[in-house]
């Protein structure tokens, strides 16, 4: 995935561009498949700017009613990279500062995945999935996305 | 005649109630915490009172006006209570034989292990929490020979059974959650988010190893403000599993009114947690 600025203008450290030879994050499966409907439909995914919550790519065209735009917004508060909110939300676990990397969040509607890029630390994946899929599908299909992001 | 559950309970307990006794409490147990790893001796508090302490676990505590608490303690550990001089003569037998209380006492026959542990468990926990009502100044720490406690206590269970007085009822409960979830090598515990105090409220902890008491409120801080977070786009989010850089696993879940939260030592054991959690929770 090509690097650059001209288009996140303003993002501390590099940015994320899509490549137009790398199939995006969005439509890329593990190839293991649950049960029903396709991968894209059962769990979309975005990157989206920590720092800001914006997201970095268009929702795929198909969302439904997963809220992922909503949880974009609140990856500032999520990560703790707002000075205020980072005293907030993660303290000083174990006297040092303490880095999230990944979070499952699990609700009778929806499985929520969050992911920092290993690679681009100011940008994370975020995925949502209905409950139709299981949970270990869900987070394996996430990760799988993670690692071609 | 009352069952020996009863006569137990009808003891009260000698903490001292009042506000701001679990911060102090922390305080008086964040000294065991932060001794060395190997660390064996007494803390102590002004000229009565004192935590004995052996690899961050404590053996026993006692504060100023507890001469006779334990015998008190013991007595009713057996049904009918236990004489006073009975178990004067024990002392005594132990003193002069220089033979550790604990054994003594479990060599009459007359009380499990368990009952002793829960009697030496409950003075120690009053003992803190009047060493921490006292506001009795914190002396220093005297080194002493291993003592190979039969019954030490963890800061974690310590701490917990102080919170646990905001709601027995719900610490009973959600210690039953704890049993019934944790995975191996987990320790996890479960909390409110305030009871009055300002600050998240310990009631059960299970599990090993056991976290320090300020971990264990950071992280618990930490799950709460989280939830709080996740409402904003799913108000339904029951679980939350989180992997921070430095091989730590958290993993947050909240039933009611009571939060829980678990550290697990790798991702595995955070992920068998997670399934536990979703089938018994998100049961569909």
């Amino acid at each position: 995935m090509a690097t650059g600025s001209a288009r996140y203008g303003g993002i501390a450290g590099p940015a994320v561009v899509p490549s137009p030879d790398v199939r995006s994050p969005l439509t890329a499966t593990s190839g293991v498949r649950p049960a029903t409907r396709s991968d894209t439909e059962t769990l979309t995914s975005a990157l989206v700017e920590i720092r800001t919550g914006r997201l970095l790519e268009e929702l795929p065209e198909h969302p439904g009613a997963l809220p992922l735009a909503e949880i974009a917004a609140a990856l500032p508060e999520i990560f703790g990279t707002q000075p205020v909110t980072k005293s907030r939300i993660l303290g000083e676990i174990r006297g040092g500062s303490l880095d999230l990397q990944d979070l499952v969040l699990i609700s009778p509607r929806c499985v929520h995945v969050l992911q920092k890029l290993p690679n681009a630390p100011n940008a994370a994946l975020v995925s949502v999935a209905g409950r139709d899929a299981s949970v270990g599908w869900i987070v394996s299909e996430a990760r799988s996305r993670l690692e071609r992001a | 005649m009352l069952s020996k559950v009863a006569v137990r309970a009808s003891i009260p307990p000698s903490i001292p109630v009042e506000a701001g006794i679990l911060s102090r409490a922390l305080e008086v147990l964040e000294r065991v915490e932060t001794l060395p790893a190997d660390a064996v001796g007494a803390l102590r508090f002004g000229p009565e009172g004192l935590l004995l302490v052996e690899s961050r676990a404590v053996c026993w505590a006692a504060a100023p006006g507890m001469r006779h608490r334990l015998t008190q303690l013991l007595r009713y550990e057996h049904d009918p209570p236990l004489s006073k001089e009975h178990l004067r003569e024990v002392y005594r037998q132990c003193k002069d034989g220089q033979l550790p209380l604990v054994d003594g006492l479990l060599s009459t026959g007359k009380l499990l292990p368990n009952a002793l542990r829960s009697a030496l468990f409950r003075h120690t926990t009053e003992a803190i929490a009047h060493l921490a009502s006292s506001g009795v100044r914190y002396e220093g720490f005297v080194p002493q020979p291993r003592y190979r406690a039969r019954f030490p206590f963890s800061t974690a269970e310590i701490l917990a059974y102080l919170g646990a007085r905001c709601d027995p009822q719900l610490a009973t409960d959600a210690a039953a959650v704890l049993e019934a979830n944790l995975v191996p090598e987990t320790s996890g515990w479960a909390f409110l988010r305030d009871a009055g105090m300002g600050a998240p409220v310990v009631v059960a902890a299970r599990g090993s190893p056991p976290l320090p008491g300020a971990e264990m409120l950071e992280i618990s801080s930490w799950a709460a403000s989280l939830f709080d977070v996740t409402g904003v786009f799913d108000d339904g989010v029951r679980i939350a599993s989180a992997g921070f850089r430095d091989g730590l696993y958290v993993v947050a879940w909240r039933a009611g009114e009571t939060y829980f939260a678990a550290v697990c030592t790798n991702r595995a054991g955070a992920a068998r947690l997670v399934a536990g959690l979703d089938r018994k929770l998100m049961a569909r």
